[in-house]
């Protein structure tokens, strides 16, 4: 049977183990005995539940128990020359309130707070170690634990991913190399920050809502694209990944940031973007070039093929020996038809040269000094029938070149004025603004266009609705292929004996 | 008796036919309209035999296409069973396509018109009238 000695006790009465062993079970605190060479000879119900230690750690030198890791408040590894159960044991010094980490024998931590004091049991000297939970210190310490082992770590550095944790007040606790590189601050510097000093303030707000709804149990974790402000100044885009960390009473502790710079990413992205878009715009121009190629295509086949066709028929008749008058009639045909083929020839020719300058590049033009012009050239016309034109200009800047916009408004105007009904010609002329473009439409009382009937023809080729027209069937064609070349476009709306309304929509740069 | 009835507003060609049919020696009557819109209008009322159609594509007002549009979808004017041809100077590869695929088209002719075509055209009614 083992006694204990008391060395302070005044009676200095032999106590015998076990008695004390039954006290000390009932106590809310742990109880640890080690021996000299022995080790831990003896502990106690709390200190096993404390612990989450058992038998067979008993009976180890204290010195070379490798499971104890202890540390100190701040994380780093409690020397063993200040460790309380040494220097009780050495000194005979009793130690009290110890704040230490201790890394238990079944992997969990805890914080403890110890007291150590020498004992003399039957000529053996023992160490007693009472200690308590540090709920406190535990939950303040926990990152620093963390922090302390995953910062040692190699890899947490030689990577080109920012990591860092960071308080719940936003202050940097600890970050790696990577996001010193990254936003310019050394380590010490950086710690004297909080994530909001250097966040890009556009998106302070952003991040604090995700950290609030973090904190409140809404998100586990969260992705964020962000820009930092670098230290030189300039600005970086980040995609920045969060995770909570909380301890064992769920109580937020700290952050854990991933960050990778994907400023260059962004870079390329916007590049492919605004290439992208620029493309978009070369490709409606294609189609709509494409469709021009095909109307031409359309001209070459009938109104080119016509002619020389009509040509070569006369030939081949000529040559089946013909009474005169028939060879007279055929012959006679040939002059029109060669002028027709000219005729052709030119208007195809005067529909390729549009130039092709960039719509922003078009000086605008006044629309009040080209209806002067144009109503001077068709003043004959105008008179005759009594036309009235009005004008309702709110846009007078028209962004297109002068001489076209004469064009499609001698066209326009000469259109309203040969389908004219019965009663006086009334053209109103409007301009308006139409989101990017500018609206210029021509209205008249004439007698319409069947476009259920005719809607797919009206801006073809030598194409005519009306039966006694004396019209070449080219004008809308040219206004639709100029207007369309400088990225605008034109709209008819008409009811038979009503009138016709033609918009025609300049594209403003 | 084969009737042919012309739908071209080119002079030209009713006269080319004219010569052809002249000098086919072919039992042939060629009933003449310059308008498609009109030629719909006498073809529908008036009733007249015809057994074959010549018709141009690029007229004004009304087209070879839409002229062919209101025959789909006359009762009357289907019944006929015309042969039609199309006849153009018309290379356009979309026409042609066109032309294949309407049921209503037998074949496409492409101007100038020969002899030999003519030929082809009434041989092709007789054998049927036969």
């Amino acid at each position: 049977m083992k006694e204990i000695q008391l060395p302070d006790s005044p009676a200095r009465e032999v106590i015998a183990l076990e008695q004390l062993g039954a006290l000390w079970d009932v106590l809310d605190d742990g109880v640890l005995l080690f021996h000299q060479y022995q080790g831990l000879v003896y502990f106690n119900a709390q200190a096993q539940s404390i612990l989450g230690i058992s038998t067979k750690n008993l009976l180890h030198p204290i010195a070379e128990n490798q499971e104890w890791a202890v540390f100190q408040v701040d994380g780093s590894p409690f020397p063993w020359e200040k460790n309380p159960l040494r220097i009780s044991y050495q000194t005979g010094a009793s130690q009290r309130g110890i704040r230490m980490g201790v890394h238990c024998p079944n992997g969990s931590y805890v914080w403890l707070v110890v007291s150590t004091q020498r004992v003399l049991i039957q000529d053996q000297q023992y160490v007693l170690s009472i200690f308590h939970r540090d709920t406190e210190h535990m939950a303040v310490s926990l990152h620093e634990q963390y922090a302390n082992q995953f910062f040692s770590k190699s890899f947490v550095h030689n990577t080109t991913i920012g990591i860092a944790f960071v308080g719940i007040d936003g202050k940097w606790l600890e970050v790696n190399q990577a996001l010193q590189k990254m936003l310019g601050y050394g380590r010490e510097e950086l710690l004297a920050l909080t994530f909001q000093d250097i966040t890009h303030e556009e998106d302070l707000l952003e991040g604090i809502d995700l950290l609030t709804r973090m904190l409140d149990n809404q998100l586990m974790t969260y992705q964020l694209e962000k820009r930092y402000v670098h230290k030189d100044g300039s600005t970086l885009w980040a995609l920045v990944s969060v995770t909570l960390i909380r301890n064992n009473n769920q109580t937020p502790r700290f952050f854990i940031s991933r960050i990778i710079d994907i400023t260059e990413h962004k870079r390329m992205l916007e590049m492919l973007e605004s290439q992208n878009q620029a493309l978009q715009q070369n490709r409606q121009l294609l189609q709509k070039q494409i469709q021009q190629l095909l109307d031409f295509n359309q001209i070459v086949a009938h109104n080119l093929r016509g002619p020389a066709s009509s040509i070569q028929q006369i030939c081949y008749l000529l040559e089946l020996d013909l009474p005169r008058q028939q060879h007279d009639q055929l012959t006679q045909q040939i002059p029109a038809l060669a002028s027709q083929l000219l005729q052709t020839l030119d208007d195809v020719q005067k529909t390729i040269t549009i130039p092709k300058v960039p719509s922003h590049e078009v000086e605008p033009c006044d629309l009040k000094h080209v209806l002067a012009k144009v109503k001077e050239k068709l003043s004959h016309s105008l008179a005759e029938n009594q036309a009235i034109v009005q004008e309702f200009l709110r846009v007078r800047m028209i962004p297109f070149p002068a001489d076209y916009l004469e064009m499609i408004l001698l066209t326009l105007l000469g259109n309203a004025l040969e389908f004219r009904s019965e009663s006086p010609p009334r053209i109103r002329i409007r301009t308006s603004r139409q989101g990017n473009y500018v609206a210029l439409s021509i209205i008249d009382n004439g007698i319409g266009i069947d476009l259920k009937r005719y809607g797919h023809q009206l801006f073809k080729y030598q194409k005519r609705f009306h039966a006694h027209s004396s019209g070449s069937g080219k004008g809308l064609f040219y206004v639709k292929n100029q207007v369309e070349a400088f990225g605008g476009y034109v709209k008819i709306k008409s009811e038979l004996g009503k009138g016709t309304r033609v918009s025609v929509y300049f594209q403003t740069p | 008796m084969i009737n042919i009835a012309v739908i071209d507003d080119d002079q030209l060609f009713h006269l080319t036919l004219d010569i052809l049919s002249k000098r086919s020696g072919e039992p042939v009557k060629l009933h003449h309209y310059f308008d498609a819109q009109q030629a719909l209008q006498d073809l529908t009322s008036q009733d007249p035999f015809i057994d074959v159609l010549l018709l141009d594509l690029n007229m004004p007002l009304m087209d070879g296409w839409q002229f062919l549009a209101h025959v789909q979808t006359s009762a009357f004017l289907y019944e006929q069973n015309w042969q039609i041809y199309i006849c153009s100077s018309s290379l356009d590869a979309r026409d042609h396509k066109r032309a294949q695929e309407n049921p209503l088209v037998k074949d496409f002719l492409v101007k100038p018109f020969k002899m030999a075509t003519f030929t082809q055209v009434v041989s092709s009614v007789s054998h049927r009238l036969h």
